[in-house]
């Protein structure tokens, strides 16, 4: 059985023609190649962190 | 393609010639979304708009500059009714690629032309909202109304046809709400939503039939249509619905128009038409007050205009008698006419004073007055100079008529002779005498009295006092 109610709150409001800014606005564009590159960007990060600590030298008498 | 990492240009290995980045892995995501929008395609293209909303949108999630799958999305979104969807579509493809080639500036610019088609589509938005109020307000027959009026003027509108059919199957239309289904599913074929309505809609026209049938067979007169009601029952509801009969047409369609246009005659009759007679009776009335008013006023003018008539009349006539007698063509004898031929006798013959006398005589007193000073001065002047001979005349007839015992002649010679000379009192007192004489004693006595009135001094006076009789 179809509750009147519950399938009445899945009809959102229609959005009218001068709200098209607003909704480009706050469009997500985030794809899988943002994160790919953000995934990238941090691996990259990483790496260069640890290349930092093996090149400090030793102190003699440490 | 491009690299993600430098923007250049990539070839067939998985490593950028240019910068040396690992692309493999970016060049399967854009290969599987290439692939996603190549399904949201054909899905499309057998009008299962829903379907390809999915595949192009999980497209578009993997790779958001893939041109044509947002392309094909916002003409997705635009059959489907979403006409602001559509538009977000393009404008993001159009700032991610603005070359002349993309088919986004197409359609923003065949929709951005014809304003009146946006304002038509942006209306049919507002209408839909306002649907939507009065179905969480409880106005479900406002809202079908609104939905009607929105899905004639928006006919892809794919979310009116779902809510329609929602309210449709709440107030348990169900009919109406299965034929509202089937023209959303024209539009969209695999629509989930519109398919799950469906379902539930013929479901319960399922149930209904089998309910009637039922009924029928257990010979419950409540299944079957009597001539008036259509009655069935929905678990402990019975449901009552008037049945439709058709209006007969033809010959009695016919005698309704006769009848009605009849009654119609006897209305206009009854009530229009005694009215205006009354209104131009009463017009009638009061013309003919007016002219009955005029004609009053003409008959009154008319008296008038007679009575002056004959006012002038009388006046020409006195003034014709007057100019007559002034020249003499009345025929009557004028005074002046007297004293010419008075004038006339005199100066033929002096002597004959008695005819000149006679003929003064015809002038009265009052024509006399009535005369100019020329015609006095004659008139006195002969008579002062004929007077005196003619008493002398009278006189002496009268003594001729007294001594032949004549006494009626002698007492109308001495009052011809006393007429023309009051002065003389020895005339007045032989006139008495005369009347004495004649036996008309009062008469005697009555001028006895008046010498002793009019001339007491004289001896005529003591003589008239010894000759009154009754004293």
């Amino acid at each position: 059985m179809i509750n009147f109610d519950e399938e009445l709150r899945k009809f959102p409001q229609s959005m009218e023609i001068n709200e098209v800014e607003e909704s480009v606005r706050n469009h997500d564009l985030t794809d899988v190649t943002d994160l790919l590159t953000q995934m990238l960007e941090q691996n990259k990060a990483l790496q260069n962190q640890q290349v930092v600590v093996q090149t400090i030298p030793v102190q003699p008498g440490q | 393609m491009k690299c993600y990492v430098c923007g250049g240009q990539l070839n067939a290995y998985n490593v950028c010639p240019q910068c040396g980045a690992d692309v493999l892995m970016y060049k399967r995501i854009i290969s599987k979304s290439n692939s996603l929008y190549n399904e949201g395609l054909e899905k499309a293209k057998v009008r299962d708009l829903s379907g390809a909303v999915i595949c192009l949108q999980e497209s578009l999630r993997l790779y958001k500059k893939n041109t044509y799958a947002r392309n094909l999305l916002g003409l997705v979104y635009f059959e489907m009714g979403e006409a602001v969807l559509a538009l977000s579509e393009w404008i993001i493809s159009r700032n991610y690629d603005g070359g002349k080639d993309n088919l986004a500036n197409l359609y923003i610019e065949k929709l951005q032309s014809n304003q009146a088609k946006l304002n038509t589509i942006n209306e049919t938005l507002k209408k839909y909202n306002q649907a939507l109020q009065y179905c969480y307000q409880g106005s479900y027959d406002l809202a079908a109304i609104q939905l009607k009026k929105v899905l004639s003027i928006n006919e892809r509108l794919i979310s009116g046809y779902q809510l329609l059919a929602l309210i449709y199957m709440e107030t348990e239309e169900y009919e109406k709400a299965r034929r509202t289904l089937l023209r959303s599913l024209r539009i969209d074929a695999n629509n989930t939503r519109t398919l799950t309505y469906l379902k539930e809609t013929n479901r319960i026209i399922k149930e209904i039939e089998e309910q009637q049938n039922t009924d029928g067979k257990k010979g419950k007169k409540k299944a079957r249509p009597s001539s008036d009601v259509y009655s069935y029952e929905v678990g402990n509801d019975v449901i009552i619905q008037p049945v439709y009969e058709k209006e007969k047409a033809g010959f009695s369609s016919v005698i309704n128009i006769l009848l009605g246009i009849l009654v119609g005659v006897g209305i206009c009759y009854l009530l229009i038409l005694p009215a205006r007679i009354d209104k131009k009776t009463q017009e009638f009335e009061q013309q003919f007050i007016e002219v009955s008013d005029q004609l009053a006023e003409e008959q009154a003018k008319h008296n008038q205009d007679i009575i002056s008539l004959d006012s002038m009349t009388k006046e020409r006539d006195e003034l014709k008698s007057k100019v007559a007698d002034l020249t003499g063509a009345s025929g009557k004898v004028r005074p002046l006419d007297y004293l010419l031929q008075a004038a006339t006798k005199y100066v033929e013959n002096g002597d004959n004073s008695s005819a000149v006398m006679e003929l003064l005589d015809n002038i009265t007193e009052d024509e006399l007055a009535a005369e100019n000073a020329d015609f006095n001065a004659l008139y006195y002047g002969l008579k002062d100079d004929t007077g005196p001979r003619v008493i002398e005349a009278y006189v002496e007839a009268a003594r001729a008529a007294m001594k032949s015992s004549d006494y009626e002649e002698a007492v109308k010679q001495y009052e011809k002779a006393y007429e023309l000379d009051k002065t003389n009192s020895d005339i007045l007192m032989n006139l008495a005498h005369a009347y004495r004489q004649k036996g008309d004693v009062d008469t005697a006595d009555k001028y006895y009295r008046q010498i002793m009135s009019e001339f007491p001094e004289s001896e005529n006076a003591q003589d008239a006092a010894e000759y009154i009789t009754n004293q």
